[in-house]
């Protein structure tokens, strides 16, 4: 490990944790290798699955100059918090890394801390921006309140960035790819099996395009509405938490201040009134759509485009509109 | 047993955040227990009262900090312990775990340990996972759901699209709670009278003597996020409405 601090000529070996789905790139890593693809840095990208040749060069496409294959004695290593912690530790060794990076996502969000409490090393989840000529990054505080510019000291420095908050930018090289075998360390946490949720089909977070409904929606069956705006518009759904704690959503679809942070392009609210703590969920959104029927909501006063109507009214109109062109 | 909840006294959500200075704010609003803590402080309740033991509530803050250390007294903690940081803005996770585990340290071996998954003021999200490295503990955050027995933890984690993980890990261990975990009560008049009685030690972080640490996160600025938005009420007849609003989705914005 490299603990010298670093001036701002020196070129970086950036380690980025590249998250794939079915064994393809997940669309928000993208951006999260153009946020750190700087001239004169090398990317190094880290996976535990794949298949390796078309995601390195898929990785390759966006920028990556070398992806790991992290892999235990026996092959691919399951989701475990402790071993992927491990596995990255290795990794980071092996290739002299002196920055990490990572989504802010359901896994980031366990694996930065676990590796830069277990190196001791500085990290700042959830950024908007990165600068590493100068190891600065621009982080959201008091719910997107406050923008803080925050200085990463020590080393390596461990970044994670809010998913979508960097549009991505080819750029094309040839990837090379390296398997990386490590010896999984005897683990205190042992994981036992995953459930899928009935309620939440595709992640928050991520998502480009999210329907929300709040408590105007008036209960859990009216909720279907919702269900299909989200459909036709290909989004996320997503929860006030009046409706969550009027029993209408799953608490893992709650959007704001409790709940989670969303950045997609479009976010409609349906039927939420626009509580404070509420905006704090959705600072991050392109364009905020209101539907509500009550003209004095507050959510009126920060939306792009808002219609005063009935939910129960506007939905169908729209489903028929969308339906049209395609 | 000593059952360990870590509390941070942070500014109301509600709270509009006025800025005063490069790296310091208008600490004059309102300072409320940190949600998520709530959930933790009531998971710490719930397991002393089925092991037994001592709910130790500790928070590292400043004077008005004492708040929140007697909130989670009247909410079931047995007693507590304020770190005052003194006039030091907003320290850093690594700072602040080292003074939490040194605390626990001197307090006694902890049975466990529970706090919120995140603060909503600084949003490191990664002080658990620090503090459980310098105690040697196994950690867990973002835990919405939690069995607890004297030897281990059933703990299940949220992970994409709402789909859950359900782990095992040994007593003692952090667990950071999430909204999703359990419902906090509110006090009652007598558990607000009991707090009154319950101790709560303070202790200046400078005699904890912590040594300098060559890895930080320094706040070089802050400012004020400036969100704008159109503000363009559709009106006329919803039929109307709705096609204006889709011919700017599709043709102005090009999102759909």
């Amino acid at each position: 490990m490299n603990p010298g601090a670093h001036n701002s000529e020196t070129p970086r070996r950036v380690g980025l944790l590249l998250e794939t789905i079915g064994g393809v790139l997940k669309p928000s890593c993208r951006g999260l290798i153009t946020a750190f693809r700087r001239a004169g840095h090398e990317i190094i990208g880290f996976s535990f699955c794949g298949d390796w040749r078309s995601l390195t060069s898929e990785a390759g496409t966006w920028g990556v100059d070398v992806l790991v294959g992290i892999e235990g004695p026996s092959g691919f290593l399951k989701w475990h918090p402790e071993l992927w912690a491990a596995g990255v530790m290795d990794t980071v060794e092996a290739f002299r890394i002196d920055v990490i990076g990572g989504l802010t996502s359901v896994i980031g969000r366990d694996l930065l801390p676990r590796v830069a409490s277990a190196l001791e090393s500085p990290l700042v989840m959830d950024c908007s921006a990165v600068d590493l000529s100068v190891g600065t990054v621009l982080k959201p505080m008091f719910s997107g309140k406050v923008s803080a510019v925050l200085k990463l000291v020590g080393s390596p420095m461990v970044i994670g960035l809010r998913p979508n908050v960097v549009s991505p930018v080819p750029s094309p090289r040839n990837c090379e790819f390296r398997l990386h075998r490590f010896e999984p360390p005897p683990c205190s946490i042992s994981v036992k099996g995953m459930q899928p949720s009935p309620f939440l089909r595709r992640e928050l977070s991520e998502a480009d395009v999210v329907v929300s409904g709040g408590r105007g929606v008036g209960s859990r069956e009216n909720f279907l509405v919702i269900e299909r705006l989200a459909d036709a518009l290909g989004a996320a759904e997503g929860a006030s938490r009046g409706a969550v704690d009027a029993g209408y959503a799953d608490p893992s679809m709650q959007v704001g201040q409790t709940g989670k942070t969303v950045n997609p392009k479009l976010y409609v609210a349906c039927g939420i009134s626009g509580a404070l703590q509420h905006f704090a969920g959705i600072r991050g959104a392109g364009v905020v759509v209101a539907i509500n029927s009550d003209l004095d909501a507050p959510i009126f006063s920060r939306c792009d485009y808002g219609i005063v109507g009935d939910i129960f009214k506007v939905a169908p109109l729209l489903l028929a509109l969308l339906a049209k062109s395609r | 047993m000593k059952i360990y909840v870590c509390v941070k006294d942070v500014a109301d959500s509600a709270a509009s955040i006025r800025l005063t200075g490069p790296s310091s704010y208008d600490e004059s609003v309102i300072h409320l227990m940190n949600p998520y803590d709530e959930n933790a402080l009531e998971a710490a309740c719930t397991f002393r009262d089925s092991v037994g033991g001592d709910v130790i509530a500790l928070s590292f803050g400043k004077d008005r900090a004492l708040n929140t250390v007697r909130a989670a007294l009247s909410l079931g903690a047995d007693r507590g312990i304020l770190v005052l940081s003194g006039q030091s803005q907003m320290p850093d996770s690594i700072f602040t775990s080292r003074v939490l585990a040194e605390v626990i340290e001197r307090e006694g071996p902890p049975g466990m340990v529970f706090t919120g998954r995140s603060a909503i003021d600084s949003e490191g999200m990664q002080t658990m996972f620090r503090l459980a490295v310098h105690l040697g503990l196994p950690v867990l955050s973002d835990v919405v759901g939690l069995d607890l027995s004297r030897e281990t933890v059933h703990a299940v984690r949220e992970m994409d699209e709402g789909s859950r993980v359900s782990t095992v890990i040994p007593v003692p261990c952090v667990i950071g709670a999430s909204k999703a975990l359990n419902k906090p009560h509110y006090p009652t008049l007598p558990e607000i009278l009991r707090a009154r009685s319950k101790p709560v030690r303070t202790v200046h972080v400078s005699e904890l003597k912590i040594p300098p640490l060559s890895s930080r996160v320094e706040i070089v600025s802050l400012s004020a996020a400036v969100e704008e938005r159109k503000g363009h009420i559709l009106s006329g007849p919803l039929d109307q409405a709705c096609d204006e609003l889709i011919r700017i989705l599709r043709e102005e914005e090009k999102l759909i």
